[in-house]
């Protein structure tokens, strides 16, 4: 019997003026896996999880999520689907006017809602299991490292202990030795709450420090997709100039 | 035929605008009155707005009220019409300078502070984070400050219809050499309710006006610093003008001639 995919993508299309971004991308998220889309800059990637969230309408496409339609769910419906979903923003996306605790706790204050004593001790076991300090809580975001705000950010993610999470460039921006820790908390993460993860980046180490599985997308499509320990030896020319990190090779450096 | 061409592309984008415009304030609205209400955004917005605009509305009204009081007494003492002073005086401030100053004041302070934050937060990934947290932006991030606009700016325009009128009160009693008992009951003598309300309804206006335009410009935003430059920018003048046109339509309405 063939495995159901958690999140299944046919055909998807997304174009913003005369730039056709996504071309038709097909892929499947299976139940508990980590998957790692890599792709340079501007490749799209970053359409594809918002799309996927809901932030960006489609042109074209199938986005299943749990054998839910998410393009025809509607607002209430794809609410109800955020509750499962959660993720990781490149900047951190965290809340300006809100300290660390109630950006940890955000959810549990305004849709449970949670008596702010009990959110605020979960925010603060969530801030230990992403190695952070309780002296952090009361601080705001502008106060924080960029790694200090990854770990804010994966707290916050973790929280309601989400089906699927998506990580959007977790690691850019940071020093090695700060990636290699976000990586290893968000694989610890992931692992502790039976998640099923889907990261973007074009770091290739961390794309083989926390995946199962690697697709690459170029060119508004999927061209290549297998196992993580299997990208060294994909036998595609483009997968290879990336991971490779080559300037010269198929793939077109200066796009317009 | 170039020049119909641009006219028509304009007008064709005024449009939109408005369309865009018009679907943002219906679906903050309907998203807003829908459970579950974040009154503690609500709450800091009445504060943020009404309170922390006191001083610059109060300022405001207090020198236009003296400003008021000593032109019109140049002017009136042309033709001894002197006594109409305090009459002038409460009936500007009251119909028309308290509720348009502040309306502008309060425009330029928090709806360029409306568009900036919430522009901030689009383009730093706030507002898609609030999605993901299964948070309506509409409902936690707008509405609350539309809700807030009607509520405080009639009760900043009833305060500077108070400091203005005691700033004509004090200009005319101190260096025109009006008696100031005589100066009160002109003032209250020819005020009518219709007078304090039509101000009171213009500033709900406005302060739904401020709200609607600094979050449109605000959420609409994109790019970086010079998108929410631009945002805060289009917010101020949208609302100045708007609170322009909407006082004289306003004023139409309640004063007409029968």
């Amino acid at each position: 019997m063939t495995k159901q995919p958690l999140i299944q993508i046919r055909n998807l299309k997304k174009s913003f003026g005369t730039h056709e971004v996504l071309r038709g991308i097909d892929l499947d998220l299976f139940k508990g896996e980590s998957l790692v889309i890599i792709g340079g800059s501007g490749t799209g990637k970053s359409v594809l999880i918002k799309c996927i969230l809901g932030l960006i309408e489609p042109d074209a496409g199938e986005i299943i999520v749990n054998g839910q339609d998410v393009l025809k769910a509607g607002a209430r419906g794809r609410a109800d689907l955020m509750k499962r979903i959660s993720m990781l923003f490149q900047g951190s996306g965290l809340f300006d006017s809100l300290n660390v605790w109630q950006n940890i706790a955000f959810s549990l204050l305004h849709n449970t809602p949670m008596p702010r004593k009990d959110a605020k001790a979960l925010a603060i076991q969530k801030m230990a299991a992403v190695g952070l300090g309780e002296a952090v809580a009361d601080l705001s975001p502008a106060e924080l490292s960029g790694g200090m705000k990854r770990r804010v950010a994966l707290a916050r993610a973790i929280i309601e202990n989400p089906e699927i999470i998506f990580f959007d460039e977790p690691t850019t921006g940071l020093d090695p030795i700060i990636s290699t820790v976000i990586n290893e908390l968000i694989i610890k993460s992931v692992r502790e709450i039976g998640a099923t993860a889907l990261t973007i980046t074009h770091d290739m180490h961390s794309a083989r420090q926390i995946s199962d599985r690697i697709a690459m997308i170029y060119d508004g499509h999927i061209i290549w997709d297998g196992p993580a320990m299997n990208i060294a030896k994909s036998g595609n020319a483009y997968v290879d100039q990336f991971v490779h990190g080559r300037a010269e090779g198929p793939i077109d450096v200066v796009r317009s | 035929m170039q020049f119909v061409a641009t006219i028509g592309a304009y007008f064709l984008k005024f449009l939109a605008t408005t369309g865009r415009l018009s679907i943002f304030i219906g679906k903050s609205i309907y998203e807003g009155l829908q459970p579950p209400y974040y009154w503690g955004q609500f709450w800091r917005q009445l504060v943020d707005m009404g309170y922390y605009s006191l001083p610059v509305v109060g300022l405001t009204a207090v020198f236009t009220g003296m400003v008021l009081a000593l032109q019109s007494f140049t002017g009136f003492s042309r033709f001894s019409a002197e006594s109409s002073i305090p009459t002038v005086v409460v009936l500007s401030v009251t119909r028309e300078l308290g509720p348009v100053l502040a309306g502008l004041m309060v425009a330029g302070r928090m709806g360029a502070a409306m568009a900036a934050e919430i522009g901030t937060m689009r383009v730093t990934e706030q507002i898609d984070a609030l999605t993901t947290l299964s948070t309506n932006p509409l409902k936690y991030l707008v509405f609350p400050r539309m809700l807030a606009g009607i509520i405080v700016l009639p009760l900043l325009v009833l305060v500077a219809d108070i400091i203005g009128v005691f700033g004509g009160y004090m200009i005319s009693t101190v260096k025109l050499g009006f008696n100031a008992a005589n100066y009160m009951s002109k003032t209250i003598e020819f005020l009518e309710m219709k007078d304090v309300v039509s101000g009171l309804v213009k500033a709900s206006v406005f302060g739904f006006i401020i709200a609607a335009m600094g979050c449109y410009h605000g959420y609409s935003s994109q790019g970086g610093a010079q998108g929410v430059g631009t945002a805060t920018t289009n917010a101020v003048v949208s609302a100045s003008i708007m609170i322009l046109l909407f006082n004289y339509l306003l004023t139409a309405i309640f004063f007409s001639a029968p």
